[in-house]
């Protein structure tokens, strides 16, 4: 059996695995954004629209870098847009002594993410990003 | 019965939240000019769990307990009796089998404008069904 080397195989080896070691960067970036998107997408569904639509409107999806390696991404209410956000949520009393009942929005979302929803979507969304750069899956 | 009506009929029996609430324990909504202290109660999650064939599995629901007062020691106290009878539950509750009731967050709330202070009491209740 012949055996041979290809030459500049070591800096191409080096190259494959930073590629995918950006792939996967990404991937994670994308999964961990893209959760943050889709429970801010459903908490916006559960808003029942109102006269401003200002809680509709301060539902927020935020992304941070990490130098470590860590991604971050978050979804919350921006309350400079809807201060009445809590109330909304727990529900309250008026001046004239009634009760408005409440209307969670929130909690319920964020109690399914919490409860494996987030661990799902992740899956889903690394394959995805994978296969863009291995079209087998293979990981 | 469903489990929140199984979850009254409980607390209605506890004697230490009818001391401070009387039978003041309200689903959803307070009535008009309701006397404080008082409870509301409502479903905040419903998990139906499905067996082989059937959809009568074991239930897991969570439910805000809702501690209403016109003062914060009144709400604290009251938030803390019904936890005490909740919290770690498990047996006959109602008309249903409670396998554990999980005590899974407390948020103080007050209300500048009303003067309102409310403690929200979150549960996980893991149920047979009745």
């Amino acid at each position: 059996m012949a055996r041979g080397s290809i030459k500049g195989w070591d800096e191409t080896k080096r190259n494959i695995n930073k590629l995918a070691r950006a792939a996967g960067h990404q991937a994670v970036r994308d999964g961990v954004y893209g959760i943050a998107l889709d429970a801010a997408a459903e908490i916006r569904a559960r808003i029942k629209s109102g006269k401003t639509g200002n809680l509709k409107r301060s539902v927020r999806a935020r992304k941070f870098s990490k130098k470590n390696g860590q991604f971050i991404a978050f979804t919350a209410i921006d309350r400079k847009i809807a201060p009445h956000a809590h109330l909304v949520e727990f529900g309250h009393r008026t001046l004239s002594g009634s009760h408005v009942a409440a209307h969670p929005f929130f909690r319920p979302v964020m109690r399914r993410y919490r409860n494996g929803k987030y661990l799902k979507r992740m899956e889903k969304v690394m394959q995805g990003s994978v296969r863009k750069v291995r079209p087998d899956g293979n990981w | 019965m469903g489990i929140g009506e199984s979850l009254y009929a409980y607390l209605i029996t506890v004697s230490g939240v009818t001391d401070l609430v009387n039978r003041r324990i309200h689903s959803v909504v307070l009535p008009q000019k309701s006397p404080m202290p008082a409870i509301t109660y409502q479903q905040l999650i419903a998990t139906p769990t499905h067996t082989m064939g059937s959809d009568d599995g074991p239930g897991r629901d969570t439910y805000d307990i809702n501690c209403w007062a016109d003062n914060y020691p009144d709400a604290q106290d009251l938030a803390d009796v019904v936890s005490t009878a909740l919290k770690d539950l498990t047996g006959t509750m109602g008309s249903h089998t409670v396998q554990r009731i999980l005590e899974e967050d407390r948020t103080d709330i007050h209300d500048s404008i009303t003067e309102t202070y409310h403690i929200v009491l979150e549960y996980t209740i893991n149920y047979n069904p009745a």
